[in-house]
């Protein structure tokens, strides 16, 4: 074990057992541990200090400077500020939105502190994704300028799910792009190569945690950014286990089909899709809940702020992303005229 | 004198009659529009009429114009640029010369038409930008008649795009326009309290209803606000309760899972840490036994939570005889045969835990029966044969209990469906072991043969 890596560790309950069992035994790993109790604490070590991996708790509420604040809020911020950074949430319980907000702000792993797995507890299933977390490279694989593939693939065992979501498509991404439609069985039986589709869309109420389907989800994720891959079902604490799995396999965007904007929150991504293809995302910075957390930080990192959010590459990013949306609009209000 | 005064100008000009308010009566409203613009810009020449043109007969004429405009963009449901600048242009002219006349020779009829008119056209072709311009051209009524006109118009208004639920996005634009009037009847809080607190009413219904994160909380708040100016409104009361229990009860359940969940991942850990002690120090093999058997009681008070809260099964390739079906008919063994084939290894894919809960439920339900028929221990017969049939695991139950009622064979899964009295027990076991089956996408039922002398259940298990 490489004794070098550090690791930021921020849960607001340090005295629960689940706690002081886990810090002790990833010290016992040969990781250097730090560990913190507030979010803003969290926040002021991220400039102090550089770390492998962060831990974050979902559920701050019970120490929390920031009543609203969560860990998912703290996980934005961390990857608004360098996209690789790493961050696996380690949640007592964590809402059905935290679910979902945690896989769209590209957490690296969301392990449930009761989650088991034969003989394996939460704390080994914990230090089981750090090590993955940290064999992950850095770059991503099949980096490229090219544009997408125009073409979209949509799987759903919902007929009437896939029309809409087709309509929704032909409707944000113009005639230019196609969309080809499959059941799971189709897709198994045959799976076609990833690389002729720009955005892979995997929508149905839910998914089984049968290893067949994890399988197939796992095959289907490990594409993204190139094709990047979207998977809606409903939000439902009911399907926390099938939820969690597709969150700890990287999809690009996660949509809840039980949220009533979810149509919108749809056809968002697949203009996001398309303008992030082959790419990682940057989130624009939150500074809105970094002013809530009301923290202080260092002065050289302060004065730097501006400088560091204008750095010439986020910027380009930025222009990109606003572009779409900017056109995106245009046509929104075409149709309403 | 008096008299003249009050001729309106259908009385005192033929013209405008025939010409235009014919057609506009009949609801011709493109004719009556151009004749209306036509006459307007005729007027000055027309010096047999001009002296006895009034203030209030241009109010006439601009409010016929924009009328007439709305008319029109209303039949054609569409947009046209040339008929929505016609209409806002005289909305504009209507309400500026208003404001100077005299109120008591107007129609407030038409003042409270052309308020209506502009927030339908706004609603229909300018939803975008409805906050804003909504709130404009109620101000811009409100300050040239009065505030009793306008905040009635838009109060039906509110009411009205509320039950519209033809209309694509009615709900954000009776919550947009619901917002208006609280903005302008703020300033007149005293004599409006009563609307503000339905519209406050209305708005938390919309918000409940929006199903959002933070939905409850929002719609509490604006019960909450209501009652402040209507304490004695029932509905609201009630509402507030309902509200108030729901999220509660929700924040409950939040915190009862974090917490638990918490607890269940410390003693996994400790348990962890315990055997890995007990591991190096010793070699007293009925310690780790004992932590075997608090570890299943952990996971099994999981699985029973997970169940309760209707969890999806979590799927896990298990050794259903070795691990499942040996443990939970050990206990049984002294009070009745238990003959399990085939006895080596089976391995499926469960929910290890829902299959335990409907087999636990199911050889509990054998036992009982046993000892109601009062039938001798060393008789008592109980087989169970795991078999796979057709991509089907069949698990089959049979046993010598004396067989079932016929009068409850068809509700044997129903709940509070119980053999045993209906005072006695809740009767939830099989309803339970049917939900724990179904829920793997399996199926739980009586066999169709069933024995002289006893019944028999089948499961069938997909892959």
């Amino acid at each position: 074990m490489n004794t070098s890596l550090s690791i930021l560790f921020m849960d607001d309950e340090p005295s629960n057992d689940i706690i002081s069992n886990a810090r002790e035994r990833l010290s016992a790993q040969g990781f250097e541990v730090d560990f913190v109790s507030t979010m803003s604490a969290a926040i002021e070590a991220y400039y102090e200090k550089f770390y492998d991996i962060f831990i974050l708790d979902i559920d701050m509420s019970h120490l929390a400077d920031d009543q609203e604040g969560d860990g998912v809020k703290v996980l934005k911020r961390f990857v608004s500020l360098h996209n690789q950074t790493k961050v696996i949430l380690f949640s007592g319980a964590g809402t059905v939105q935290h679910w979902f907000a945690a896989a769209n702000a590209h957490c690296f792993g969301y392990i449930a502190k009761d989650q088991q797995q034969g003989e394996l507890d939460s704390i080994d299933l914990l230090i089981e994704k750090i090590k993955t977390t940290i064999n992950t490279p850095v770059t991503t694989k099949n980096k490229t300028s090219l544009p997408p593939p125009s073409k979209v693939l949509l799987i759903s065992d919902d007929a009437e799910l896939s029309e809409l979501s087709s309509t929704l498509v032909n409707k944000t991404l113009g005639d230019n792009w196609s969309t080809q439609i499959m059941t799971p069985e189709q897709w198994a039986e045959n799976p076609p190569s990833n690389d002729q589709y720009g955005i892979i869309a995997c929508l149905q109420a839910r998914f089984s945690t049968r290893a067949r389907v994890q399988h197939q989800l796992a095959t289907l994720l490990a594409s993204t950014p190139s094709p990047q891959t979207i998977i809606a079902c409903d939000g439902l604490d009911a399907e926390r286990n099938s939820i969690l799995f597709i969150a700890n396999h990287h999809p690009f965007r996660m949509v809840d089909l039980q949220h009533p904007q979810w149509q919108q929150f749809f056809t968002d991504t697949l203009m996001a899709a398309v303008n992030w293809y082959g790419k990682q995302e940057i989130f624009v910075a939150d500074a809105d809940t970094l002013s809530r957390i009301h923290i202080t930080l260092p002065e050289d990192v302060q004065a730097n702020w501006d400088a560091e959010l204008s750095d010439e590459e986020m910027e380009r990013l930025y222009d990109d992303y606003e572009t779409a949306i900017e056109e995106n609009d245009k046509q929104d209000k075409g149709e309403n005229l | 004198m008096m008299e003249k005064k009050n001729k309106v100008l259908s009385e005192k000009d033929p013209h405008w009659r025939s010409e235009v308010l014919d057609s506009f009566t009949k609801y011709d409203y493109q004719t009556s529009l151009d004749k209306a613009i036509d006459y307007l810009n005729k007027l000055p020449q027309r010096t047999d009429i001009n002296e006895a043109i009034t203030e209030s007969d241009y109010v006439t004429i601009y409010y016929t114009i924009a009328a007439s405009a709305y008319g029109v963009l209303n039949k054609n449901k569409t947009f046209d640029e040339k008929n929505w600048t016609y209409f806002f242009h005289y909305f504009d002219r209507y309400i500026e010369l208003i404001n100077t006349s005299d109120k008591t020779s107007l129609y407030p009829k038409n003042a409270e038409t052309l308020l209506d008119n502009s927030l339908d056209l706004l609603i229909s072709f300018q939803a975008k930008q409805l906050a804003d311009k909504a709130k404009a051209c109620v101000s811009q009524m409100l300050n040239a008649w009065d505030e009793k006109l306008a905040l009635s118009v838009l109060l039906k208004k509110v009411f009205d795009e509320r039950m519209d639920f033809k209309r694509p996005d009615a709900m954000i634009y009776t919550r947009q326009l619901a917002e208006i009037y609280l903005h302008i009847a703020k300033d007149y809080a005293d004599q409006y309290h009563a609307e503000c607190a339905a519209v406050m009413n209305l708005l938390s219904d919309l918000t409940y209803f929006e199903g959002k994160d933070n939905s409850e909380e929002e719609a509490l708040a604006w019960i909450e606000k209501s009652l402040v100016l209507n304490p004695n409104d029932k509905f609201a009361k009630r509402r507030k309760k309902d509200i108030h229990n729901s999220l509660t009860i929700n924040n409950q359940i939040r915190r009862f899972n974090h917490d638990t969940n918490n607890e269940i991942g410390g003693l996994q850990s400790n348990l962890k840490e315990l055997k890995k002690l007990l591991c190096q120090s010793t070699e007293n093999d009925s310690s780790l036994l004992y932590l075997q058997k608090i570890d299943n009681s952990i996971q099994r008070m999981a699985g029973i939570r997970r169940f309760v809260q209707k969890h999806a099964p979590d799927f896990k390739q298990v050794d259903i005889v070795k691990d499942i079906i040996i443990p939970l008919t050990a206990s049984y063994q002294d009070c009745m045969h238990i003959q399990v084939i085939p006895e080596t290894s089976y391995l499926w894919e469960v929910d290890c835990e829902y299959l335990r809960l409907a087999l636990d439920n199911l050889i509990k339900n054998t036992f009982e029966a046993f000892d109601r028929q009062h039938i001798n221990p060393q008789e008592r017969q109980l087989r169970i044969t795991l078999q796979e049939n057709n991509k089907h695991l069949e698990i089959r139950l049979c046993d010598n209990a004396g067989g079932l009622d016929e009068a409850l064979r068809d509700r044997i899964f129903e709940k509070y469906t119980s053999s045993k009295g209906i005072s006695k027990e809740t009767g939830l076991g099989l309803s339970n072991a049917l939900t724990a089956i179904e829920q793997m996408d399996g199926s739980l039922q009586l066999d169709e043969k069933q024995p002289d002398n006893g019944s028999t259940f089948i499961i069938k298990l997909s892959i």
